[in-house]
């Protein structure tokens, strides 16, 4: 476990420890008293080494000059000493407080901009998922509108065929007359609902502020007013009406071409007609 | 000649010159100044440049000897160690051509530079010598490349062409061997 501490105090002693080891090494010293003794061994051993460059003398001015330099020297005193040697065995400690609370700092600095970008982070993606909301939103409208529409279309048509394919329906053909000599129209007609639908084909368009109307004639009475409708520009058209109660008993369908915001009673010849029994 | 003397006054004239009595630093000078101006001579191989280092160190000792701290070695060691890195400093800033000049010489005799020929050979130096010459030869190349030239454990391996892991192991190797050979003369070596 200390093997490899001993190798780096073996290279501290003679000097040739790698400068990053020699801080791992220090902050192990500082708590292994084992390695520390080993360490003080070490050193002593390697110091011996100086002997073997054997002593040599040196100038006879080197002590004067010496002794003269340090004179210059201000002193401290010995309370001043004291107090400075308990200083200088923390002040190995120094290097390791600073890193840590730099690196405390940093930690500090460097999680507030991640905060920030994660906060960011979060404001974009929740304004890209509520926009999205949105989107979602009215396309679920737009669906439901569709829907809806698509069932009343669904019911309307559901209407037509029943009203064509019912018990007590009838089917009749209408005529083209002189004013339109190759219309002609189908009428599926239930006498006991009064659902009537006309499929028209090849009428002439109706001129401006015009529109084609639908009459129902019983023996002996004034035609009844039916809607008004406008043919495609193929010539056909599309009516579902509902024959009033009283008019149920009709026997002779026309079609003519009136006012397009229709009439009570018929201003022309009939267009269609169906043929008089 | 001073194998008797214990390393407690050694220990108190540190303090002594902690406390800024001169006397002290001249007794630590005229006590190590040859040893140490033989290391540093051996190092820098240039009298006038090793006895400038000497002043300079021993201004660090009058200025710092209240950091001795004495669970980390001697005073001699304390001394030694001060003077060696003070000496490894100036010879790398010593220009390169006079570091070339220096090691061409340094190649020539391993253990005692020409500079310091006239060095006295102490009976400690021939002890730690005699120790150093039982080491195994890499062991004994290694130490002497880190301390003496300063190179640190990658430096001597790319110098020696030896693995990085191998250089630890010699050092560390030759470093505790060394020690054990010396065994109880390292109180006699202060």
């Amino acid at each position: 476990m200390h093997e490899p501490y001993i190798e780096m105090i073996a290279a501290q002693a003679l000097g040739a420890l790698e400068a990053g080891e020699s801080r791992s090494l220090e902050i192990h010293l500082a708590e292994c008293s084992e390695c520390r003794t080993v360490h003080a061994q070490l050193n002593d051993t390697a110091a011996a080494l100086a002997y073997t460059a054997g002593e040599v003398e040196p100038s006879p001015g080197v002590r004067s000059r010496i002794l003269e330099n340090i004179k210059a020297e201000p002193r401290r005193t010995a309370t001043e000493e004291t107090g400075a040697s308990k200083q200088s065995a923390p002040s190995n400690v120094v290097p390791i407080t600073k890193p840590t609370r730099s690196l405390f700092r940093t930690a500090l600095k460097y999680g507030a901009i991640a905060a920030s970008i994660i906060l960011a982070a979060l404001i974009i993606a929740t304004v890209l998922l509520w926009r999205q909301n949105q989107r979602m939103k009215a396309e679920i409208a737009q669906l439901g509108e569709n829907a809806n529409r698509t069932q009343q279309e669904l019911a309307r048509e559901r209407e037509i065929v029943e009203a064509v394919t019912g018990p007590d329906a009838t089917f009749l053909r209408l005529a083209g007359t002189d004013a339109a000599p190759r219309a002609r129209a189908r009428l599926a007609y239930d006498q006991y609902t009064g659902r009537a639908v006309l499929f028209a084909y090849d009428l002439p368009p109706a001129p401006p502020g015009k529109a084609y109307q639908l009459w129902f004639i019983a023996e002996g009475r004034p035609p009844m007013p039916g809607r008004v409708f406008k043919t495609d520009p193929t010539g056909r058209a599309m009516l579902r009406d509902e024959v009033p109660a009283n008019g149920r008993d009709a026997k002779i369908f026309a079609v003519t071409l009136e006012p397009e915001s229709g009439v009570q009673a018929p201003t022309s010849k009939p267009y269609l007609i169906t043929p008089v029994s | 000649m001073r194998t008797e003397t214990a390393p407690t006054p050694d220990v108190d004239n540190l303090r002594a010159i902690a406390r800024g009595d001169e006397s002290a630093l001249a007794a630590v000078y005229d006590q190590y100044s040859r040893i140490l101006f033989g290391m540093i001579l051996r190092i820098l191989n240039d009298r006038e440049e090793a006895e400038d280092v000497l002043q300079e160190v021993f201004l660090q000792v009058w200025r710092r000897a209240g950091d001795y701290d004495e669970t980390r070695g001697r005073p001699f060691t304390w001394l030694v160690t001060l003077a060696r890195s003070r000496a490894i400093d100036r010879f790398r800033a010593l220009s390169s051509r006079q570091r070339a000049a220096n090691e061409a010489v340094k190649e020539v005799s391993d253990e005692v530079s020409d500079a310091a020929k006239d060095a006295f050979k102490s009976e400690q130096g021939e002890a730690v010598r005699g120790a150093l010459a039982e080491l195994p030869e890499e062991q004994r190349r290694a130490l002497l490349l880190a301390y003496f030239e300063g190179l640190s454990q990658s430096e001597i391996a790319v110098r020696l062409g030896t693995p990085l892991g191998t250089v630890k192991t010699r050092m560390r190797s030759g470093l505790i061997k060394l020690r054990e050979l010396l065994g109880a003369q390292m109180d006699s070596l202060r």
